[in-house]
């Protein structure tokens, strides 16, 4: 009987607490609330504003009030720093920027900030797609407005494979940042030991596959693989239409006129059967299986995996340089990675893929003037800043080749292992690029969709190359004619 | 006098549940990106439902749902008595052992799916070396075959359910009358007619309880594909909530995946309403 | 004596049995230890090395000493997860009550709402919530995240089935001697049902702690991040710092462990039956 009365007071007692801590709890948000209040109200503000912007400027300017400014990504804190100091200084009495870190790039993180009514001047995004969708939807201004105010053509700044995928109706609704050049990583130790010449530009997916073979060896949990790539992860890169891309173009998946699919390419089926035959046939590129179990399609995992010996070659952007860095752990002794540019089937010209991360201004943003020096100077005036410190190449096209090799320079100076030498002069060579970023919405996502279930199949030992196309054709085109 | 011991939990509970739920259901009939504000949805009728319908993935999806739960919920509540029970009583180190089985429940899920990935690799991986040491030639290839990746996720699936269960069935257990124990072994009976005479008939409402709950949130499995399988190889473990999660979550689809998980809610409300009617008619 | 010695025997053998079986349980848990002291270019070392190889305390350092203000976020988490508990244990226990003890019109109706809504996708319900909760002035506010947590179908059904285990019998006689509901409620139902209560209160406990979704939809501020959103900070442009992230939410584990050693103690046969005597 004592227990139960003793747990009775014990129950009562919590209630009470929970009681007052509830009531606390409620004036806290009563604060709070009231400033979420004065956000949710900025959307009314910001359509009002549309129309006294200029006013509104104006007085900003009279009065000398320095204007707030929010930049949004999900770069770390630390990596932002100097960004957002240089344009403090710069615009120091004028604009003051704030950097807001998102949780992550993932698609509804973004939706639910740009939804909520907070105010947002600058807007990133990983994902092209979901670039069009909010495009389309209206959550973006049209940046070509503030092309002209500068006197710029969106090409002659960003380059003509930006202008192809960024134009949206004849409008830009984003600039990217950063530009992604995908290259092929090696281990030069594994090459020495091996007696092996290291790849050179100009060799062809006949090299790559016979240098992949001759340095696989081993067994078991023990193997050493010719090369790592992510081929068929469903959000991943997905290189087995590498050879593809790099034949058709942008857009490689489309038509000319967008209203079907190309998956009945004679180009597809050679780039699928070429990677399928070094997976499945050849055994010589780290397979599906240990490719998702040990986590490989993490960056700082691929990178490890390369120097740490799991395999000789990686196929990565750029940026997978950043991973050479003592925080992810001590790297050996003797590390030395090279760089070389990305195989041909002829050996001739490179042509190599790419993709962007892009911002943008949501279309309740305030001020869209001060805005636009914000993203300017994030993208194209002080890219050093944004893209540089992410070992990121930035989004527009270099105006020479100072430029250009001071750009390398922040991107590969300082990664311990890393043949910097070898590394500049790789990124000075001439290649052509081919966007992989998919602005089209028609059918993407049945497309996308289509691809991780077939190929997943293809991978795992299956389905046939010939069958996957067949499918991706048939579900692809489905996907568009619903779409349209 | 019932409604002023509910009142509060139902207030809230119109509030903080069935007005979100009513608003899905508005949702599923329209198109809208989150990103934009309220004015700019657009009233669809029927698109998403008839969108689904037609999709092949769904119907794939719905039906693995359905597998899953049914094969998984018996094994896992089945199991899960046996180790509650021995749980129990029959063992040194209860407070320890409890923990060590609900453990699965609160790791970390990235750790979680890691370490069965890594178990789980067809050609070296820990699970099938044992295999082929015990002779087997050709051992499974689990997550990465379509005909194994279900039965891999519910493996994992009823690994993690375990110590969740016992739980529910510990507390179960302790409202049952010590004194019809003493009474059977007084008439002789052995362990396993106790089991089946006294422990599980005592335990039928939390039974009913588990069951339900069990199949309600087997219907909601998503994260172990998430993170595993992504629903393949092909759609051979895409199971509906994490379609619907995709479709909502990654590809800007509220509507569609609004009239997914609608789908879904509408299946299960027949199946309990199922279920009440005819646990009510044994009792009348 | 042969039977108690046999007692003792059986014993020891399904103790042994059951320790073996929970080494699988231990598994991701070890794994979870050992990549928190690994440096992240070891932790995806095959075969798995239990052992760290090159043993580091950096994670945990970290994690607690780095700008990120991983304390803040504990308290957070500490904050949501206790007061929406409370809540739920004390709105879903009434609410149980009515649906097992009490009849009244509508109570079948509502209680068959109740259990099918638990099958609405908790995904789902973060998209219309949102919506609503910025109407509500609740945005990026912890209300956000403890308010519907404290009024839950789960727990009234959950407390439903184990008051109604508990014998009619025992309520009438409480009656007769002219004990009014919410007596019956506080001295008979609630003192019988301790262990359904701990059950419930490690539930909830654990999956307010874990939660994900629900903040990174309805949260913003960094200063309002619960542990597992705030684990987001140790991830940058295209990676996580695994190390980090096993090192955090091994300490993030440590309530939990408190709360299930301290409420697992219920499970103690005998205060059902002991209430049945007096």
């Amino acid at each position: 009987m004592k227990k139960r009365q003793k747990m009775l007071a014990v129950l009562l007692a919590s209630t009470m607490l929970a009681a007052t801590l509830v009531g606390c709890g409620g004036q806290e948000a009563d604060s709070q609330g009231s400033s979420g209040a004065q956000e949710s109200g900025s959307e009314q503000e910001a359509a009002a504003s549309n129309e006294s912007e200029e006013t509104g400027a104006q007085e900003q300017a009279s009065s000398g009030e320095v204007q707030q400014l929010n930049f949004y990504a999900w770069t770390s804190p630390e990596n932002m720093v100097p960004l957002v100091e240089a344009f403090n200084e710069d615009y120091a009495g004028t604009y003051e920027m704030t950097y807001q870190k998102l949780a992550d790039a993932a698609t509804m993180t973004i939706n639910t900030a740009l939804g909520s009514g907070e105010p947002i001047d600058v807007m990133t995004q990983a994902s092209a797609m979901d670039l069009r969708v909010r495009a389309d939807d209206g959550v973006y201004l049209g940046l070509k407005q503030f092309f002209d105010k500068e006197g710029w053509t969106y090409e002659e700044i960003m380059g003509s494979a930006m202008e192809e995928t960024m134009n949206i109706e004849g409008d830009y609704y984003a600039i990217p940042y950063c530009n992604n050049i995908n290259m092929v990583w090696f281990n030069k130790k594994m090459f020495d030991e091996a007696g092996m010449e290291y790849p050179q530009a100009g060799w062809t997916w006949d090299d790559f596959r016979e240098t992949a073979i001759a340095m696989t060896h081993g067994e078991g949990g023990d193997k050493v693989y010719g090369a790592m790539l992510d081929y068929a992860d469903g959000d991943g890169d997905n290189y087995w239409d590498l050879i593809a891309r790099q034949k058709l173009g942008a857009f490689t998946y489309y038509n000319d006129d967008f209203t079907a699919t190309q998956f009945d390419a004679p180009e597809f089926k050679e780039s699928l059967e070429y990677f399928y035959n070094l997976a499945m046939v050849d055994k010589c590129i780290v397979p599906l299986e240990e490719y998702t179990a040990l986590q490989y399609h993490k960056d700082p995992t691929g990178m490890a995996g390369l120097y740490n010996g799991k395999y000789a070659m990686w196929i990565a952007p750029v940026y997978g340089c950043l991973y050479l860095n003592e925080s992810y752990g001590e790297i050996p002794e003797g590390t030395d990675i090279g760089v070389v540019d990305m195989p041909t089937t002829d050996g001739g010209a490179t042509v190599t893929t790419c993709y962007t991360s892009t911002a943008s201004i949501p279309a309740t943003c305030k001020d869209p003037d001060a805005a636009w020096e914000a993203l300017k100077y994030a993208c194209i005036e002080r890219a050093d800043l944004f893209a540089g410190p992410k070992a990121m190449h930035p989004g527009y096209a270099f105006q020479s080749d100072e430029d250009r090799d001071a750009f390398n320079h922040i991107i590969f100076d300082g990664k311990p292992g890393l043949d910097v030498d070898m590394a500049m002069e790789v990124m000075a060579l001439d290649r052509t690029l081919v966007s992989k970023d998919n602005t089209v919405r028609q059918g993407q996502v049945g497309i996308n969709e289509a691809i991780k279930n077939n190929m997943t199949l293809v991978f795992s030992g299956e389905m046939s190359v010939d069958e996957a196309l067949a499918n991706l054709k048939e579900q692809g085109d489905a996907a568009i004619a619903a779409d349209q | 006098m019932g409604w002023a011991f509910i009142g509060l939990n139902l207030a809230g509970y119109l509030l903080f549940k069935l007005l979100p739920l009513v608003l899905a259901g508005v949702l599923s009939f329209t198109k809208w990106n989150i990103a934009a504000s309220l004015d700019k949805m657009q009233f669809v009728g029927f698109d998403n439902f008839a969108r689904i319908f037609r999709d092949s993935v769904f119907w794939e999806s719905f039906w693995n749902t359905i597998l899953y739960a049914v094969v998984m919920v018996p094994i896992a509540i089945g199991l899960s008595l046996i180790l509650a029970v021995i749980l129990d009583t029959h063992v040194f180190g209860k407070g320890l052992l409890r923990l060590a089985f609900y453990l699965p429940n609160i790791s970390s899920m990235v750790a979680v799916s890691i370490v069965w990935m890594i178990l789980f690799i067809p050609s070296y991986g820990p699970i099938n070396s044992i295999l082929m040491s015990l002779g087997i030639d050709n051992p499974p290839k689990w997550l990465n075959a379509t005909s194994t990746s279900l039965i891999s996720i519910i493996i994992i699936g009823v690994w993690q359910r375990l110590g969740y269960n016992i739980i529910i069935i510990l507390a179960g257990l302790q409202g049952v009358s010590k004194s019809l124990y003493e009474a059977a072994e007084i008439d002789g009976a052995n362990a396993v007619q106790k089991f089946f005479y006294i422990t599980i008939p005592s335990l039928s409402n939390t039974m009913f309880f588990l069951t339900m709950i069990s199949f309600i949130s087997s219907f909601q499995m998503f994260t172990p594909v998430q993170v595993m399988t992504k629903g393949g190889p092909g759609t051979s473990s895409s199971v509906l909530v994490y379609y619907i999660y995709k479709a909502a979550f990654q590809n800007n689809d509220i509507g569609g995946a609004s009239a997914m998980a609608w789908v879904l809610f509408l299946l299960v409300f027949v199946f309990s309403a199922a279920r009440m009617i005819v646990s009510r008619k044994k009792e009348s | 004596m042969g039977y108690q010695k046999k007692r003792l025997i059986t014993k020891i053998v399904l103790t042994v049995i059951m320790a073996v079986i929970s080494i699988i349980m231990l598994l991701p848990f070890v794994w979870m230890l050992s990549a928190s002291f690994k440096p992240d270019n070891q932790i995806f070392n095959f075969p798995i090395e239990w052992i760290p190889k090159d043993f580091t305390w950096a994670n945990y350092d970290r994690v607690w000493n780095s700008d990120v203000p991983f304390s803040r976020f504990f308290t957070n988490s500490l904050k949501v997860t206790l007061l929406s508990v409370t809540g739920e244990v004390l709105t879903s226990a009434l609410a149980a009550y009515a649906f097992a003890k009490i009849k009244f019109k509508g109570r079948e109706v509502i209680f068959l709402i109740y259990l099918s809504t638990l099958a609405f996708p908790a995904q789902m319900m973060l998209i219309p919530r949102y919506v609503l909760f910025k109407a509500f002035g609740i945005y990026n506010t912890h209300l956000a995240l403890i308010l519907p947590g404290m009024f839950t179908a789960f727990g009234t059904f959950m407390l439903r089935q184990f008051f109604m285990s508990i014998p009619d019998e025992l309520c009438e006689s409480a009656k007769i001697d002219g004990a009014g509901h919410f007596t019956i409620f506080s001295k008979i139902v609630v003192p019988l049902a301790i262990p359904a209560f701990s059950a419930l209160i490690i539930f909830q406990f654990v999956g307010s702690w874990n939660d994900y979704e629900a903040p990174l939809v309805y949260i913003r501020s960094k200063e309002l991040a619960t542990i597992p959103l705030g684990l987001n900070f140790f991830r940058d442009e295209n990676s996580a710092s695994y190390g980090a992230i096993m090192a955090a939410s091994v300490c993030s584990l440590l309530p939990i462990f408190a709360v299930f050693l301290a409420f697992q103690k219920q499970f103690v046969a005998g205060i059902a039956t002991s209430g049945l005597k007096e």
